[in-house]
C-alpha cells in the first residue's frame, strides 16, 4: 500500500474491518481521496469512521488524527474505550491524535477565511512516506461557518488536494438531514469520491440501522442497501447479499433421526438444504429438530443448536427424556446448544447473534428454534433470508421450527416466506379423535425427493422417537388407541390364523404319523405273507419232488413184475 | 501536549498580546495583517504581536487548535479570545475587544 500512495493512490483502497462492508465496498475505501459518512444523528457515522481509523493503525504503519467537531478529547476518548478495539495504546503510544475541534467560546466571526490551520495540522501530523488516515467527525459544523457554497467547495477542493498529496485516507462524517438537503451536505456528497450512507429508523419499538454506499467513483460496489448492528467489535454487517462461490450442491442425504421419517423422505434431507418444522405448540417439533442434531452428531459431524424457548440445560434434560442423549455430544464438544435470552432485541440482533454463532461454532448442521421470533415485517424476512443464505453458502444444513399461533389455527400455513425459502417442509399437527389428541406428521414438500405422501404418527416414547404407519378407515385416518385398536386387532387376528394353522399342522403330522405306523404294519404283514410263501413254494417243491420219485419208484416196480427185485445195479 | 496557551499567558499579565495565525501569504493572509495593525492604533494599546504561519509551524497549529485562518487569538489578563476571518469588519472587532 504505501507503494502506491502517490500517484497510484486512486486505484489503492484501505480495509475498514467492519465484516461485510469491506465486501461491498470490493475492499475498503480509497486512499488519497475523501470518503464522506453521511447519516442521521446516532446512525452510527463516527463508529464507522473510529472503527475504519483503528483498524488501519491495527494493522499497519502510519498516524491517524481524528479530529472532532462535536466532542471533547475525553469523549471520543471514552467512545473508543467502548469498544473491544484497544485503542488506548494507540492513544498512548501518540499514533493516533485526537483533537478537539469543536467550536471555541467566545468567537468572533469577521472577514473571510479559509480551512488551511485545519489542513495544515493534518499535514503537520502526518509522518513523510507513511500512510495516515484522517477522520473530520461532524465537519458539516466547521463547514457552515464558511457560509458561501463557493467557499465550502474551495475548501473541499483544498482537502482534496492534501489528502492526494500525502496520500491519506479522509474520512469526513456529515449529519445528513433529508428534509432540507443542499447546502454543505449536497456539496460534500457531490465532491467526495465515496459516499457511505447510514440509516437509522425506529420500528416496532426497535431501531434498525443499515448501510449502503451512495457512490464509489472508480469502484465496483454493492448496490444493496445492508442492515448492521453495533456490537462490542464496532459496526457488523451483514454482507451476505452477493457471494460468488457457494457451497457445491450435495447430493448426501442425512437422516432426520427417525428411520420411519427417514424413509418417508426417501432417505432423508439433502446435505446443505433448509428444512421447515411446523406445528402447533407441543407437536415435538423441538424434539424432532434436536432427534436431527443428535443423529448428526453420531456421524461424528459437528452441529448448533439455537434455541429461543428454553435454556441448554432444559433442553437436555428434556430431550433425555425421549431417548435422546445431547449430553454426551455437548461434552465431546461437537454441540453447541446457544440459549437466546434477550427477547426484547431486535430481529437485526437476533440474526447477527446467530451469525456469530455459526462462525464461532462452525457447525456443518444448525438447528434454529423457533425461527418465528422472526415475524412478518421486511426486517424479519430480509433476517431469515440472510440465515438462510449464509447456511447455504457454508453448505450447512438448517433445520428450523416454526410456531403456529393457535389463532392461525392448524392449518398448514406458516410464515409463507419461510416456508417458501426452505427446501423441505414438515407438517406436525394435532389429531383430535376418539378423545385423544396425536401428533399427525406430514411432509407437505421436498425439494428433489419423491417423497411420502401418507400421514404419519409421531410417537414419543422412552426409546426415542418413531412413527407409527396410520390406518385408515372409512376415508379417515386412525391415531392413537383407536389405531392401537386396530393394530391389536389385525394382531389378535393373525394370532387366531397361526394358532388355527398350527392345530392343522399337527392333525396332519398326527395322521401322517399313523399312517406311517399302518404302513410300518403292514409292510411287516407283507414280509410275514412273503416268508409263508416262500416256505410254501419250497414244501411244494419238495412234494412235487417227492412225489415224482415215488411216481417213478412206482412205475418201475410195474415194469419189473409183480415184486421187483432189487435193482441190478443196486447190486447184492 | 504542549499548552501554549499557558506558554502565552506567561508574559507580562498586564500587557495585551495578539497571536495571528495566517496560511501563507495569501490575500487573506495579508489583509489580516494590515488589519490587525488598524486595529491596535484604533484600540490604542501597547500590544505584544507574534505572526505564525501555519504552513511553516503546522504543529503550533495543532496545539493553538487553529483550523481556520486567518485567526487570530487576544490574550488579556488571562482571558482569550478567538477572532477568526480577515478582520475586515474591523468595527466588530473594537466592539468586542472594548467591551
Amino acid at each position: 500500500m504505501v507503494e502506491t500512495r502517490r500517484g497510484a493512490a486512486a486505484a489503492a483502497k484501505i480495509a475498514t474491518g467492519i465484516s461485510g462492508f469491506d465486501s461491498m465496498a470490493s475492499g475498503g475505501l480509497p486512499i488519497g481521496r475523501i470518503t464522506v459518512a453521511v447519516g442521521a444523528a446516532g446512525a452510527g457515522k463516527t463508529v464507522f469512521a473510529m472503527q475504519t481509523l483503528i483498524h488501519r493503525l491495527s494493522t499497519g504503519p502510519g498516524v491517524g488524527i481524528l479530529v472532532s467537531f462535536e466532542q471533547s478529547v475525553d469523549g471520543i476518548a471514552a467512545d473508543l474505550a467502548s469498544f473491544a478495539w484497544n485503542a488506548k495504546h494507540l492513544l498512548e503510544s501518540g499514533r493516533l491524535i485526537v483533537v478537539d475541534g469543536r467550536p471555541q467560546m467566545d468567537t468572533l466571526i469577521s472577514g473571510t477565511f479559509d480551512l488551511a490551520g485545519l489542513f495544515a495540522m493534518v499535514e503537520g501530523a502526518a509522518l513523510p512516506e507513511m500512510p495516515c488516515c484522517v477522520v473530520f467527525d461532524g465537519i458539516d459544523a466547521l463547514m457552515g461557518l464558511l457560509g458561501s457554497p463557493a467557499a465550502q467547495r474551495a475548501e473541499l477542493l483544498r482537502l482534496q488536494d492534501h489528502v492526494q498529496r500525502l496520500g491519506a485516507t479522509a474520512i469526513l462524517t456529515i449529519k445528513g438531514n433529508p428534509e432540507t438537503g443542499g447546502g454543505f451536505e449536497e456539496i460534500s456528497l457531490y465532491m467526495a469520491d465515496c459516499v457511505v450512507e447510514l440509516m437509522r429508523d425506529g420500528r416496532d419499538g426497535m431501531s434498525h440501522r443499515s448501510i449502503s454506499i451512495q457512490k464509489y467513483r472508480g469502484s465496483g460496489h454493492s448496490l444493496s442497501r445492508l442492515p448492521f448492528i453495533v456490537t462490542e467489535q464496532g459496526i457488523d454487517v451483514e454482507g451476505i447479499d452477493s457471494d460468488p462461490h457457494p457451497a457445491p450442491v450435495s447430493g448426501d442425504r442425512l437422516s432426520m433421526g427417525v428411520p420411519q421419517l427417514d424413509v418417508m423422505l426417501v432417505g432423508g434431507i439433502y446435505r446443505g438444504t433448509s428444512t421447515l418444522l411446523s406445528g402447533s405448540p407441543g407437536t415435538a417439533k423441538t424434539t424432532l429438530g434436536l432427534a436431527f442434531l443428535d443423529a448428526m452428531c453420531r456421524r461424528g459431524e459437528r452441529a448448533l443448536g439455537i434455541c429461543f424457548d428454553e435454556g441448554p440445560e432444559e433442553i437436555i434434560r428434556n430431550v433425555a427424556s425421549v431417548g435422546v442423549d445431547l449430553k454426551a455430544h455437548v461434552d465431546s464438544g461437537l454441540l453447541n446448544l446457544h440459549g437466546i435470552v434477550n427477547q426484547s432485541a431486535g430481529t437485526d440482533e437476533f440474526a447477527h447473534e446467530i451469525g456469530v454463532a455459526i462462525r464461532r461454532h462452525r457447525p456443518r448442521h444448525v438447528l434454529i428454534d423457533p425461527i418465528s421470533v422472526f415475524t412478518e415485517d421486511s426486517s424479519s424476512q430480509s433476517a431469515v433470508r440472510r440465515i438462510i443464505q449464509l447456511c447455504k453458502r457454508e453448505g450447512i444444513t438448517v433445520v428450523l421450527t416454526s410456531l403456529l399461533d393457535r389463532k392461525a389455527g392448524e392449518a398448514e400455513s406458516s410464515r409463507s416466506y419461510v416456508s417458501t425459502m426452505c427446501d423441505t417442509w414438515i407438517h406436525l399437527s394435532y389429531v383430535i379423535n376418539g378423545g385423544e389428541r396425536n401428533r399427525a406428521l406430514t411432509i407437505v414438500k421436498s425439494r428433489g425427493t419423491a417423497h411420502s405422501n401418507q400421514v404419519g404418527e409421531l410417537l414419543l416414547s422412552d426409546d426415542g422417537l418413531s412413527i407409527a404407519e396410520t390406518y385408515t378407515e372409512d376415508g379417515s385416518v386412525l391415531m392413537g388407541s383407536l389405531r392401537f385398536q386396530k393394530e391389536r386387532a389385525s394382531q389378535e387376528a393373525i394370532r387366531a390364523a397361526e394358532d388355527e394353522a398350527a392345530r392343522l399342522f399337527r392333525e396332519a403330522e398326527r395322521s401322517a404319523e399313523e399312517l406311517a405306523g399302518r404302513i410300518a404294519a403292514l409292510t411287516s404283514e407283507l414280509e410275514d405273507k412273503r416268508g409263508q410263501m416262500e416256505r410254501l413254494s419250497q414244501k411244494s417243491v419238495a412234494i412235487v419232488m417227492a412225489e415224482a420219485e415215488r411216481r417213478a419208484e412206482m412205475s418201475r416196480i410195474r415194469s419189473h413184475g409183480e415184486v421187483s427185485p432189487p435193482r441190478a445195479e443196486e447190486g447184492p | 501536549m504542549v499548552d501554549l496557551a499557558k506558554e502565552a499567558l506567561n508574559g507580562d499579565e498586564a500587557q495585551p498580546a495578539f497571536e495571528l495565525y495566517v496560511a501563507g501569504d495569501n490575500l487573506n493572509s495579508r489583509r489580516a495583517v494590515a488589519n490587525l495593525d488598524e486595529l491596535i492604533q484604533r484600540l490604542g494599546i501597547n500590544a505584544k504581536v507574534t505572526i505564525v504561519d501555519v504552513l511553516k509551524e503546522p504543529r503550533i497549529a495543532f496545539t493553538r487548535r487553529i483550523f481556520v485562518t486567518p485567526s487570530l487569538i487576544h490574550v488579556m489578563g488571562g482571558r482569550q479570545s478567538l477572532i477568526i476571518g480577515d478582520l475586515s469588519d474591523l468595527e466588530s472587532v473594537v466592539q468586542k475587544l472594548k467591551g
